[in-house]
């Protein structure tokens, strides 16, 4: 049964009265929840994006045929399956051309294959259209949407430019679409139009077809060498199981965002039960049951809580585009390049974020409504004996701290390789050394009060107005702490990673050039090099050693897992370190074909150790099993890599090839001038060449690994700004409650900017003790991240790397954020009209 | 005669209500002289208060002029009155308005600190203040470890010792007990009296009415000369 109405009517009063309490509650519980969503709908729409994509329209096809070189399949492979009775086939070609400024992808297609637009496309093209494609020269159909937006009339010519190179074609229809943000930019065409446009004359970019098991090896056996047969890579189900961890990473710091607008909410509604302390036992005395009082601080934390949600959800979808941007850009760098991306709501993620949120907010209000509840109508309580109820919980808060950090401990040990338990006990430990900062913030104040006493009265008056109102500063020194230490953890656990990364890359670079056949991003090598390029290059002056790599993919457990064919002739054997086995004999054996490498994640995330064997396919389906020789460690592919010798891939595989090479240069070369020789060399070459120093390599991969963290700094950022909100609301707080002081000390002679410097010094003593008790948080948080959470999403180890200025920057950025939510404190008591604070 | 130390002259103040103008003193004229201990009387509404916070520079009237040891309170800045108010003027509140995280010691010092005092002569004025004011031994004691009658004592201590020349109260005894504020009020007409300060003391109360030199009466924002026969 609800509480009266006019108890409800009296809470909708009092936040009418305290309209910035009631709009920072609102903001803490939007921020936490527009982070929190704006992640998840980032990753739905990441993950939908890469499952809409052309790349996917036929999302039934088993197998993908491919090129061999860089040049594409040759069409006529493509004509002979049609014509050997093979009907679930598509031919697919794909490339950008810019219309009218705006960037189209053009889609090369064979109107007959029918399987390409199933459901799963959610394409619809009238059948005449269909056959218009093959028919009229040009013709290309566009989305429905696309021609209404861009005001493009049927059957008009369109002005086109492809690398640079004008051309025209002629819109002869529309299509339309299920998943219209995906499709909006796309231009159906025949595919020797498309080839022509896109000047792939006489090639495909790849043939999606439907095998059974049976048919697979007599397939891979009629391929000519220049193309293989592959398994069509299940792309989402692939994505879902590489980006994992990186997902499950930024969830959990959303979450913490959500952690931290918990600790304001509870902060707001312990203050507002202060606030009406006196009104509560008048209506007690009245005759208001205790239920009522409890079930009116529920319903008032629901209502904010919910206005806040929405608010957030509003909030959340802006910012969720933003942060799209940054996931995409991760999963480009890291996992496989993606086509189209559009951002859509998920209601799913919606209606979680909403529930999360409001599960928080009761969570939070239920203490503060516990002691509404409790007040007896003889309770006239004044601030002082709150705040000695607050003195009397210090040691059991300290207590269940404790056992809440032994629970965390428990949870590490028994969920071993868990990463969500990972992040379980990662909580725990936060909100178990948020219990504990109460009791450490009454011991810091009684350390610094003999010194800083000594200062005067007024700096006197500003250390006690912080212990004197702990309950209130106590939460905004916690949510600041937390954040604080988030920045502290995560970024110990970056400079840290990065420290290692660099220190690999340094280790692993053993040549000091390379010349790799690569596509558009930077990070990936794919592709084929001529093989007469490598006796060449050895021959070439102040060349030492040739070492060459072929870069392919092989399934692992259904996971598409990187493969190095390497040849690492005589310095390549200097850039792997080993975690288990290693040694001369170890090299003799790899080249010898009998043991493969693994690198660490592979190694960590199938369990897997030397000596064991590792079970993968070739392009025909059969079988390789493997002998692991040596992990590695390996910070290039978060699903794990395998390096294997050229002897024993040959054996097994019938793809042949190499993707790079490296040349140690003598110590006399002159690196340029080797530079120039090889560009002359690979002049002329049919697919794209880099040739790159071990130096630009370094500096691309620690450019990328630094675009990787981009949304770490921007959820870190977000964290802190919830945290800016708690401590600005804090400080509202307890200076409004203050006003009377102010205004006597005012009338006593005291100037305003004297007024001013004392709220200066309170909110710097509030951000020092935030960001001195965030240090030892962030340091037990980064030894979680590195040593657990590391090791549970990626696979990956590495050494803690710690600097002192870490400690500075805590705390400076703990003082600044303080200083910051300071300041319209200070500009209020500066404006305090003392007439009004006295009658206040 | 002494010359008058503070003279209000033709001093009106309204303030805006629901858009109609609300008139709280009109044309308040009066003096107040050297060492002079007087009591504002009035209803409650009547102005008594707004009156007394305009003396004390924290309020400004809508017309009119105050002019305090001859300067124009009106042509100051804020923080001239601020400096003004440190110097020359001591407040006494119904309510105490003690700072709860200050001790005794600490409240009383504070006129004193906040005018650059020394600490060593600071310890020596608030000592000597304590047992003006029978509080020694409580010095470490914060306000609500103190009755109401010993926080109004040290309220009145911290309103004197920096030896301003007019001391404003506004019902210092309003909160008290009639014994203790008696006991209140005695020591604030004493100490004022010995060192010559000017004490106007709003009021409703006839015992202190009668403690004082003269008595003002405000009614319906307009001012008069009363006598203690005021209709209590």
């Amino acid at each position: 049964m609800l509480p009266p109405m006019s108890l409800l009517r009296s809470s909708i009063r009092f936040f009418r009265q305290h309209p910035w309490q009631f709009w920072l509650t609102l903001l803490s519980i939007a921020l936490g929840t527009a982070v929190m969503i704006a992640v998840d709908l980032a990753n739905h729409s990441a993950r939908q994006s890469f499952a809409n994509s052309i790349d996917n329209v036929s999302g039934k096809m088993t197998h993908h045929i491919v090129a061999n070189s860089g040049q594409g399949v040759p069409d006529i492979v493509y004509a002979n399956l049609r014509l050997a009775g093979m009907r679930q086939t598509a031919a697919m070609i794909e490339g950008d051309v810019v219309i009218a400024g705006e960037v189209f992808q053009v889609i090369g297609i064979d109107p007959f294959a029918e399987p390409l637009f199933d459901q799963q496309s959610g394409v619809s093209i009238e059948p005449m259209l269909m056959l218009q494609l093959l028919t009229e020269p040009s013709a290309v159909l566009m989305a429905e949407r696309t021609r209404q937006r861009l005001g493009f009339s049927l059957s008009s010519e369109l002005a086109l430019s492809v690398n640079g190179k004008q051309s025209s074609v002629m819109l002869q229809g529309v299509f339309t679409s299920t998943n219209q943000a995906v499709m909006d930019n796309v231009l159906f065409t025949d595919i020797a139009n498309a080839q022509q446009l896109l000047r792939k004359t006489g090639f495909l970019d790849r043939i999606e077809l439907i095998l059974t098991e049976e048919q697979i090896p007599s397939m891979a056996q009629q391929l000519p060498q220049s193309v293989k047969l592959i398994t069509s890579p299940t792309k989402t189900q692939a994505l879902d199981q590489m980006t994992k961890a990186f997902r499950t990473n930024l969830t959990a710091m959303s979450l913490l965002a959500v952690l931290v607008g918990a600790f304001l909410v509870y902060n707001t509604m312990t203050f507002s039960v202060l606030q009406r302390r006196k009104q509560f036992a008048v209506e007690r005395l009245i005759g208001v049951t205790q239920r009522d009082l409890f079930l009116q601080m529920l319903i008032e934390a629901v209502l904010i809580g919910l206005v806040g949600a929405l608010l957030g959800v509003f909030l959340g979808a802006l910012l969720g585009q933003a942060l799209l941007m940054l996931v995409m850009q991760t999963i480009d760098d890291i996992f496989r390049s993606t086509d189209q991306v559009a951002f859509s709501i998920n209601v799913w993620s919606v209606v979680k974020g909403l529930g999360i949120t409001l599960s928080a907010v009761i969570l939070a209000t239920l203490v503060p409504a516990w002691e509404a509840a409790k007040t007896q109508p003889v309770h006239v309580t004044r601030a002082s004996m709150l705040e000695g109820r607050f003195n009397q919980v210090l040691k059991p808060l300290f207590f269940i701290g404790a056992l809440m950090g032994l629970f965390a401990f428990v949870v590490l040990v028994v969920f071993q390789r868990s990463l969500i338990g990972g992040f379980f006990a990662l909580f725990l430990m936060v909100i178990a050394y948020s219990l504990w900062i109460p009791s450490l913030t009454v011991a810091a104040l009684a350390i610094l009060r003999p010194w800083w006493e000594k200062m005067g009265t007024l700096p006197a008056m500003v250390l006690r107005a912080v212990h004197s109102s702990l309950s209130r500063m106590n939460i905004a020194i916690i949510a600041l702490a937390i954040a604080v230490s988030a920045t502290v953890g995560v970024g110990i656990m970056i400079g840290s990673f990065r420290a290692s990364v660099a220190d690999w890359l340094a280790m692993t670079l053993q040549s000091d050039l390379y010349i790799s056949s690569v596509n558009d991003a930077e990070s990936r090598v794919e592709g084929k090099l001529p093989e007469s390029w490598l006796s060449k290059a050895q021959k070439l002056p102040g060349v030492e050693s040739v070492s060459s790599g072929y870069s392919t993919y092989v399934e692992v457990e259904q996971v598409p897992t990187p493969l190095l064919v390497l040849n690492p002739g005589e310095h390549g054997k200097q850039g792997f370190r080993f975690l288990e086995g290693g040694g001369e004999e170890l090299w003799q054996d790899y080249m010898a074909g009998e043991v493969i490498f693994i690198s660490e994640p592979l190694a960590y995330h199938h369990d897997l150790n030397v000596g064991d064997r590792l079970l993968t396919k070739n392009e025909q389906g059969v079988s390789v099993s493997a002998m692991i020789g040596g992990i590695y460690q390996d910070y290039s592919a978060t699903q794990g890599m395998l390096v294997m010798a050229p002897g024993f891939y040959e054996k097994h595989w019938r793809d042949r090839g190499i993707s790079s090479i490296g040349l140690k240069l003598t110590a006399s070369a002159d690196g340029d001038q080797v530079r120039q020789a090889l560009r002359a060399l690979t002049e002329g070459a049919s697919t794209a060449i880099r040739i790159r120093s071990n130096k630009e390599i370094r500096e691309v991969s620690l450019a990328i690994f630094d675009r990787t963290f981009a949304i770490t700094n921007v959820l870190r950022l977000l964290v802190i700004i919830v945290a800016f909100v708690g401590v600005f609301s804090a400080l509202m707080a307890v200076l409004l409650e203050k006003t009377r002081e102010f205004s006597v000390l005012r009338a006593t002679g005291m100037t305003s900017t004297q007024l001013a410097k004392m709220i200066l010094m309170q909110t710097l003593l509030i951000g020092f003790l935030a960001g001195l008790f965030a240090l030892p948080l962030g340091w037990a948080m980064s030894e979680l991240l590195i040593h657990v959470i590391n090791q549970r999403s990626f696979g990956w180890t590495m050494e803690r790397v710690f600097s002192g200025w870490v400690i500075f920057e805590a705390i400076g950025l703990s003082m600044l954020a303080a200083l910051l939510a300071g300041i319209y404190p200070m500009y209020r008591m500066k404006k305090l009209i003392i007439r009004e604070g006295l009658s206040a | 005669m002494s010359s008058p130390i503070i003279t209000v002259s033709n001093i009106s103040y309204s303030y805006q209500e629901a858009g109609k103008e609300q008139a709280v003193l009109s044309d308040v004229s009066f003096a107040l002289n050297r060492g002079e201990c007087v009591a504002l009387l009035g209803e409650s509404g009547s102005g008594k208060s707004t009156l007394l916070n305009i003396i004390g520079g924290i309020d400004q009237a809508s017309s009119g002029e105050l002019s305090i040891q001859g300067l124009c309170m009106s042509e100051m800045s804020e923080p001239e009155l601020t400096l003004f108010r440190r110097e020359h003027l001591g407040f006494i509140y119904q309510l105490f308005n003690l700072i709860p995280t200050l001790t005794v010691f600490e409240n009383i010092a504070l006129p004193l600190e906040l005018a650059d005092v020394p600490l060593t002569e600071r310890k020596k004025h608030v000592s000597a203040w304590l047992a003006n004011v029978g509080l020694e031994g409580r010095e470490a004691a914060f306000p609500d470890q103190l009755s109401g009658g010993e926080q109004q004592r040290v309220a009145v201590a911290r309103a004197l010792i920096h030896k301003p020349t007019i001391v404003l109260a506004d019902e210092p005894t309003g909160n008290l007990d009639v014994a203790t504020g008696q006991k209140v009020l005695s020591l604030l007409t004493t100490i004022a009296k010995s060192t010559g300060q000017t004490l106007l003391i709003v009021t409703h109360s006839k015992v202190v009415a009668e403690a004082a030199d003269r008595v003002l009466v405000l009614n319906h924002g307009q001012i008069s000369e009363g006598s203690t026969g005021y209709a209590w």
